[in-house]
Parts: structure tokens; sequence; C-alpha cells
């Protein structure tokens, strides 16, 4: 055996998921330092938090060692490391007191607790933060964090430093990256993993200098936004996002980052290598520059013809939003209820093309949420190739992609993830309303939840807090939507089938 | 005496009157039902004209015209033994925006609306099937009224032709939706000429049972008239701007009685009348529709403020059934039993039924598609097998329900987007979009009971084309839409080529032109 002998019972859920506490314990104590270093209010429990989250993760991946990679298990330890990161990111929330305002008991606390930390690893972008002064730098920052690690997966990270996990490895990536998408970047999967978060960090540092360098952002500031820029997170320190800027060059940044993070992360390792072709070959990247060109122009030209907002404003408030939520992001730029950026009080036509947006997302393997573009595309070749063979029984027709044909299992396997889409849809719509959400306000939370976009529709709108517009159970709803969504459906309704066989293999026995 | 040569048979053939008619599967089709059209009309003006001489007049006319133009063609044109899959579709949908221009040109000739555009939409919604309306139906004449009613029993008949004669036949043995009656033959006559018959039997012998049992509540013989007409078709079209509010109890029982038959299958009505328990008992779609309008009942009742268990269930049939009958304000409803009737709607009634929506069955099936794939998703060589009425659903169908469905749902969001685009609010759009391709109608967006009165005109307008998409059923419609774009493209194709090649076309044309004077042409 390369690594000695092999320690501890096998079980490839519980060791990623040792793993990855220790990745959140870390970034958790990285923040504890810059709390100390500046507000100082949160230390204690970042620190605190850093400590149980470590302490469980160490021991978990002490006491584990890798086991099956079935699917069933990847499955598992993909949901369950989800699950139990999101529940373990939100105690420095709760030890802080974020949410303890008056009259807001512990069990709101930790929902609203929950639903934060869930809304940054999901990377929905999401909140219930009425008052962004109360909590300290350190803490506002491990919340842009949260979401830079959910951006390219905390698994994906996990697998960096697990090479012996192999084919399983892929299946990891597979099951935790958006999209269909898992192309070998290196014939080893560790590589691959390590090279995806390559691209990652040098593109944050990137977008962080760029930031750092327009008028207005501080250091702070612009390693905050670069963080769920990257990751098309949304979260920022500031009540009014990247509104509390009011500069044009902060926002040509940000656009520009998150353009490039709703790409599929394979072109840009391409593109690195010098093959920049590759964008303008990739037929996902077509018809992904194609819908925000267009949804762009239509949104601006419905801003400049129905609403009473000037040329430079159209285009602003237009471009940045149809950027923000064609890339899954959910940055806003509303310095207010009455603020041309807030897409609440635009003409229904402007808003039902950012309801489209939610529904689409980017590109496959990038760090965005959303059906992803690639499926969309499938999902259309089937639709005209059972028209045509309705028509033409014996004729042999290929769903295509970028020329190549697709396999019937992963055509079926979209047709699947659609129906599954549409069901939690109209299932979690009718959740909503029956916990007393208003019917548009709960439409629009499901997509966005489901497209890991952050603000939506009506009372949930950019200028307001999801813990005016939902109760307690309907915000616990949403955080699990929120999994779904990131996980793209199957691994947060499977993650329960390898437990379940193993308990009726044990009662069997 | 010499038998004649084939030659001669050929020829004498071609004489033969009967057999020199022009060949056409559409026009007649079109024809056939503006006869049928002008046949109701000729009835509804003997009914009404003590009550309007005038619009009597009008109705009459009208319906000799349709009915002169359906004789003169059967006399002209004949129809050939098989036509192809898009001719009975393309006719299918030509018959349908042939019935809806007739029926504009008899609202706007006989007065009852003024305005075109309100005319075409009114006869849209009427041949769809879908409870809208641009006028006060109170203040309709006799005639009138029930010429309206009648347009929305023949769009149901048209719907169930189409269910259960039209497209079973024209995909020649392809099952475009896997039913539990696909393969009875015990449960429909085999040609199509009589299962045409049979349907239409039913489907007269039901109209007239809940007619009689409306008038039998106390319902003047006008109303009853009308809502046996709407209910039976699915329709939704009443007498009363209200709907179902202006009447009792007892017609709004009858009226739910009159829904749940025609939301359930005609197979299942079928067996009923041939008494074949066995097979409503073990009917799934059967279950699962009792279970929809049982359990959207109990929650819409649960929700609901104001409405009593009587009206719950009212209303969870109209949703259901896709008819669009009102006992309350669709518009004032709690969001809740909102959400939940508009996924009721979205889901619709039972495959082979006048009810519209994805459809029972439909729905089923990939309900058990998708639990498959997530099965698959374990085991990714594990052969599941789905089955529907004791039968294995082959992939082909599973691929034709799939992408039904994904053509559903980008119907309901194509209408959602341009209805938004007409000025209508984002939820009310998203509402009606889904509504109006389920042919259902009242609900937010629209106004009360199904006006159109708060809708612009350009949103009215761009309602016709989903409610007859959603009344023809999108994967025909779609063939016949691609079946036009490949004729587009060929034609294109042979200008292209005839371009490119026309100087050697020209010589060889008048080569032949030259032989053909001097007596030389190919033998």
């Amino acid at each position: 055996m390369l690594h000695g002998e092999p320690v501890g019972r096998p079980s490839t859920t519980l060791h990623v998921m040792g793993l990855a506490l220790v990745f959140i314990a870390l970034g958790m104590g990285g923040c504890a330092l810059i709390e100390l270093a500046s507000t100082n209010r949160d230390s204690g429990a970042l620190a605190l938090g850093a400590l149980i989250s470590g302490s469980v993760g160490v021991l978990l991946w002490w006491r584990t060692r890798e086991g099956s990679t079935r699917n069933r298990d990847v499955f598992a330890a993909v949901g369950w490391t989800w699950l139990t990161m999101t529940l373990f990111g939100a105690v420095p929330y709760l030890l802080a007191g974020t949410f303890a305002t008056s009259g807001v008991g512990f069990a709101e606390q930790l929902v609203n607790s929950i639903f934060e930390s869930t809304s940054g690893f999901t990377t929905t972008g999401a909140t219930v933060l009425a008052d962004f002064e109360r909590p300290g730098r350190g803490l506002m920052m491990y919340r842009q964090l949260s979401q830079w690690y959910g951006g390219m997966g905390i698994v994906v990270l996990a697998v960096t430093v697990l090479p012996y996990l192999g084919v399983g490895g892929l299946d990891l990536i597979s099951a935790e990256a958006p999209g269909h998408s898992s192309d070998r970047l290196a014939p080893r999967v560790s590589e691959t993993a390590r090279r995806l978060w390559a691209i990652y960090v040098l593109f944050t540092l990137v977008i962080a200098a760029l930031l750092f360098l327009a008028p207005g952002p501080s250091l702070y500031d612009s390693l905050a936004h670069a963080l769920t820029t990257a990751a098309t997170g949304g979260f920022s320190p500031y009540a009014n996002s990247i509104g509390h800027f009011n500069s044009v060059l902060v926002e040509l940044v940000v656009i520009a980052g998150m353009l490039y993070g709703g790409v599929n992360f394979a072109l840009h390792w391409r593109a690195g290598r010098g093959d920049f072709g590759a964008y303008l070959r990739d037929p996902e990247f077509r018809t992904y520059a194609l819908i925000l060109t267009s949804a762009a122009a239509a949104v601006i030209a419905v801003l400049w013809l129905s609403e009473p907002l000037g040329g430079t404003d159209a285009i602003r408030a237009g471009l940045f939003n149809v950027v923000s939520f064609g890339t899954s992001s959910g940055f806003g730029i509303a310095t207010g209820a009455d603020s041309p950026g807030n897409y609440v009080l635009w003409a229904p036509a402007a808003q039902m093309v950012i309801l489209f947006l939610f529904v689409v997302g980017a590109c496959a393997g990038s760090t965005s949420g959303g059906m992803t573009i690639m499926r969309m595309r499938v999902l259309f070749g089937h639709l005209i190739r059972s028209v045509r063979r309705s028509q033409q029984p014996r004729a042999v027709v290929a769903v295509k992609h970028g020329g190549v044909a697709v396999p019937e299992d992963v055509v079926s396997r979209m047709a699947g993830f659609f129906l599954f889409y549409v069901l939690l849809i109209c299932t979690g719509t009718v959740a909503l309303t029956m916990l007393g959400a208003e019917l548009e306000t709960s439409i629009g939370s499901i997509f966005s939840m489901l497209g890991n976009m952050g603000p939506a529709l009506g009372e949930a709108g950019p200028a307001n807090s999801y813990a005016d517009a939902f109760s307690q159970p309907a915000r616990l709803l949403l955080a699990m939507f929120m999994l779904i969504g990131r996980l793209e459906i199957f691994p947060m309704l499977l993650m329960f089938a390898a437990p379940y066989r193993a308990l009726s293999d044990a009662l069997r026995r | 005496m010499k038998s004649p040569t084939r030659t001669s048979r050929t020829r004498l053939r071609a004489l033969d009157p009967r057999r020199s008619r022009a060949d056409s599967h559409i026009l007649l089709t079109i024809c056939e039902g503006l006869a049928g059209l002008g046949a109701v009309s000729v009835l509804c003006a003997i009914a009404g004209s003590l009550d309007d001489a005038g619009d009597s007049v009008v109705l009459g006319l009208a319906g000799v015209l349709l009915i002169t133009l359906g004789a003169v063609a059967r006399v002209k044109l004949k129809r050939r033994r098989r036509p192809t899959t898009a001719a009975v579709l393309s006719g299918l949908a030509a018959t349908w925006v042939a019935l809806v221009v007739a029926a504009t040109a008899v609202y706007l000739s006989s007065g009852a609306i003024g305005r075109a555009d309100d005319a075409l939409v009114e006869a849209a919604a009427g041949f769809s099937t879908t409870a809208l309306t641009t006028l006060d139906p109170s203040e309709l004449s006799v005639p009138m009224s029930l010429w309206r009613a009648c347009t929305q029993w023949l769009g149901g008949l048209v719907g169930i032709l189409i269910g259960v004669v039209a497209l079973p036949m024209a995909l020649q043995g392809q099952r475009l939706t896997p039913t539990e009656w696909s393969d009875d033959d015990a449960t429909f006559a085999r040609g199509r000429i009589a299962r045409r018959r049979q349907v239409m039997a039913i489907y007269l012998g039901l109209t007239a049972a809940i007619g009689v049992a409306f008038a039998a509540t106390g319902m003047g013989a006008e109303d009853s008239a009308v809502h046996a007409l709407t209910t039976i078709s699915t329709g939704g079209f009443s007498s009363m701007p209200d709907s179902f509010a202006s009447f009792g109890a007892g017609p709004a029982a009858v009226a739910t009685v009159g829904m749940i038959i025609a939301g359930s299958g005609y197979a299942i009505i079928w067996w009923a009348i041939r008494g074949r328990r066995s097979a409503l008992t073990q009917s799934i779609e059967l279950r699962i529709y009792g279970a929809i309008l049982l359990f959207g009942t109990l929650l819409v009742w649960w929700c609901a403020d104001g409405l009593s268990w009587n009206d719950s269930l009212f209303t969870t049939v109209s949703a259901a059934s896709t008819t669009g009958f009102a006992v309350a304000d669709w518009t004032a409803l709690d969001d809740a039993v909102t959400a939940l009737l508009l996924v009721i709607i979205a889901t619709g009634s039972m495959i082979g039924s006048a009810g519209a929506g994805l459809g029972v069955s439909r729905a089923r099936i990939l309900v058990a598609f998708a639990r498959r794939e997530l099965r698959r998703q374990l085991d990714p060589g594990s052969v599941v097998v789905l089955k529907t009425g004791g039968q294995a659903v082959g992939d082909p169908a599973i691929e034709r329900i799939t992408g039904h469905q994904i053509a559903h749902f980008a119907t309901c969001a194509g209408a959602a987007g341009l209805l938004a685009s007409a000025g209508v609010d984002l939820l009310g759009a998203i509402y009606t979009g889904v509504s109006v391709v389920s042919t259902h109608g009242p609900g937010i967006g629209v106004g009360s009971f199904g006006s159109l009165e708060n809708l612009s005109r350009p949103a009215r307008l761009l309602l016709v084309p989903f409610m007859s998409a959603g009344r023809l059923s999108l994967v025909p419609l779609m063939i016949g839409i691609v079946w036009i774009v490949h004729a587009q493209q060929g034609l294109r194709r042979e200008l292209r080529a005839l371009w490119r090649v026309w100087p050697e076309r020209l010589a060889s044309f008048s080569l032949a032109a030259r032989r053909a004077l001097s007596g030389q042409g190919k033998k």
C-alpha cells in the first residue's frame, strides 16, 4: 500500500466530509484573524466555529478511510458533505448572534443562520441579514469565503488531496460540478481538480487586483467582492451590494468577472494554454453569448421605452442585471427600493427576461447555476427529434451538441432532470404559498433558489430581506431548494440511497 | 364483345365523373368542418327564430352557405384512401382556422360583436373550448347565445376526434401517448368512420342527458341547452357574466358531475356504458384522476377562506377538466389555492377527453420515467420497463412524451413572455399563459369569471395562437410546422437548383419541345 496500512473504517462519505470540514475550519480560522485585526467583534465566534468544525473534521478524516465509490456512495458523499458543511457553516453566525435582534428567539436565529450559511455555500446569495453593520469584518469575510468555497465546490477541493480515489474522484467532481461536464483536464483526477482550483484562484486574484485598481473599493472590499464574483455568488458586505460603490468602473470589472465565471472552466484552461479559439468553437459559449446579448438588448430597450430612465441609466441597470442573473450571480446595483437598479419595479416584459435567465443559467462546468445552456440545447434538440420521429417513425435522428451525437443515456438523464425541475417548481411554489408567502414571491423564489440566483421577485426582490418575505419553515424549505439547485437535484435526492441500503443490509443480517 | 384493353380501361376510368374529382384531403376536411358549423347554425336559427328574427336570418343564411360549400366539396373533391400523417394534421389545423374565421364573420355580420379583433378572440375561445370572453353573454339573443355555445361544443368534438380517431390513425400504429385503451380493440370501433360515429353518438347522448338534468333542476330551456353544450365540451361559456354564481346549488351539482364526465377519457365513458366494471376498477388513469379531484378538493377547501366544500369540489373539477366554470371569482382566491389550481390546470384532464392540458396519463408516465431516471443514476446498467395498461411503454413513446412535455412548458413560457411584453403583469402573464395553453380560461391576469375586459387588445389577440395550440395538441401542431418548414426548404432547394442549372434546363426543355413538335418524342 502506497500510503501505508489503511486505518479506520472505510467510508468515502465520512472521509470526504471530514476533509471538507477541515477546509472550512481553516477558512474560519483565517477570518478570525482578520476579525481580530479589524473590528474584533466576532473573532471568538469564528475561532470557536473553527475549533468545532476542525475537531470534527480531523476526527472523521482520521478515523475513516476511503471506501467504495459506487454511484450511490458518490451521491451520499456529496449530498451528506454539503448538508453537514452548511450546518457547521452556520455555527459562527449563531455564536456571534448575527441575527439576535430584539424579539428574535433562538429558533429563528438558528433558521436564519442555516439559511445564510446555505445561501453562502451554494453561491445563491439570498440573505436574511437586515443589519449589515452589525457583523464584524472577519465574519463578513467568512460569509464571502463560504461562497468562494461553494463556487468551485468543496468536494472538488477535497479530491485535490485524495489522489487515491481515481475514477470515483471524477464521479465526485461530476456529481458536484454544475452542468453535465466532467472534462478531464489531466490524466489524473486529482490533477484535474488541482488545475480547476488553480484557474479559480488565479481568476479571483486578477479580479481582486482590478477592483483594487478601480476608484472606490479598499483592499478588503476588493478581496471580498472578488471571492463572490469568481464564485458567481452575489454576496456583498454592503446592503446595496455593488451599488454601494456607485462606480461604473467597478461595475464593469464585476460584469467581466461574472461573464468569465459563467464560462466552462475547461475552456479557460485551453485558452490559458494559448488556444483562444476554443471559446468561439464551443457551441455552448456561442449560445451563452447570444442569450446574454439578446437579453441585455431586450431589457435595455424595454427600460428605455417604458421606464422614465435616461439612456445611460437604462444601459447601466439593464446590462448589469442581465449579466448578474445570466451568470446566476445575483449582485445588485439598486441603492434603494426606488432605484433604477431594482428590477422588481421594471415593466413586466423586462422582469420576464430576468425570470427566463433564472431558469437558463450559464455554461456547464462553470461556477454558475441554473439549468445550464448545454442542457437547454440538448433538450431543444430532443424536442425537435421527437417531432421529426412522430412524422417519420423509422428515421434515425441523433441529438447533437457541437456536431457530436449526444449519447442516449445522457439525453434521457437530461429529460429526467428537466422533469424533476418542473416537479420541484410546482411542489415548491404550492408549499411556499401554503406556508403563507405571496404567489409571485413564491414562484420567483423557487426559480431563484433552484438556479442559485439570490434575489427573486415580489417581496424577495433585491431591496428586500428573505426574513420579511417568508416564515421560518418557508426559509428552511428554501434552504433545501438551494442545496437541491446547487447539486443539480440528483445527489440530494439520492443521498439517502447508500444509508438506506446499509441499514437494510444490517437489519437483514 | 371484346374486353377493353388496359389503355382503354384507363381512359374510361378518367371519363368517370366520380373518379375525376380533384384529390384533396385538406380542402375536403375544411369543407366538412364548415358544413358541420353550417348545420348547427341552421339549428340555432330555427331554435331561436321566435326570440330574434334578425340574428336567426344571419345564422340561417350563414348555415345554408356553409352547408352548400360542404356539399359542393363532396361532389368536386375526394379523399385519398390513406392520407399522409402530415396531411391529416395539417387538415385538422386548417379546419380549425377556417372555423374560427367563419365564426368571426358570423359574429360581425350579426352585430353581436362590433370589432373584428374581439370577434376573432371570441371565435377562437369558442372553438378552443377556453372560457374567456370579450362580450356580456346576458345581452346576447337566444339564437346567438346557443350558437356561441355550439362553437364550444364543436371545438370539444374536434378535440375528442383528434385524440380518439384522427391521431391514432394518422400516426399509423404509433401511439402518441400510450393509454390503457390504446391496444384495446374492444373499446372502440376499428374503422375511422365507425369510430367517429361511435364517439359522436356518445357525445350527443351525454349532451342531451346533461341538458335534461339541468332542466330538471329548474334551469330555463335556453340556459340548460347552453350549459349542456359547454359542459360536455369542457368549454366553460355561460349565458351569464358571472357563470354559475348566478345559479343555485342544483345546477352547480349537475355541472360538477357533467365536468367530471367530460374530463374523463372516452374509453372510460364507453366502459361505463358497456358495464365493463373490471376495466374501470383497473384503470390507473381513472384512479389518478379521482385522486386529483379528491385531494385537490380537500386542499382547496382547507386553504380557501369562504369556499364551502361543494364550491371547492366545483372549482377543483372545473380546473381538472379545464372547463373554466366558476362559482367564485377566480381572481379573488387565496394565493395557495391559486397555486394549487394552476398545477391542476396544467396537469389537465384524461387523455381522449374533451379537456386539454398535459394529460393525466402523460403526467403519470412522466413521473414513472422520472423514477426510472433516478434509479438509473444509482445503477446505470439497470433495465427498468415502464408499463401502462399492462403493456410496456417503449422508448419511442417515452421520447414523444418527454418531447411533448418540453413543448408544453415551452409554449406556456412563450405565452407568458408574450403576454408580459403586451403589458400584462408578471404573475398574470404566467397564470394566463399556463391557463390558456390548457384551454381553461379564468384567473389572475384576465378579468373575473373569464371576462377579458382587463386585458389590452394586443394581449387578447396574442391569446389566439396559444388557445389553438392547447386545443389541437402540441406535437401534431409542431409536426404541421415542421412539415411546412420542410416544404418551404424543399421549395427553396428546388429554386436554388433551378437558378444554378436553368440554362441547361432551358436547353433540354427546348430540345424536348422541338422533338415533340417534329414527332420524335420518346416512346
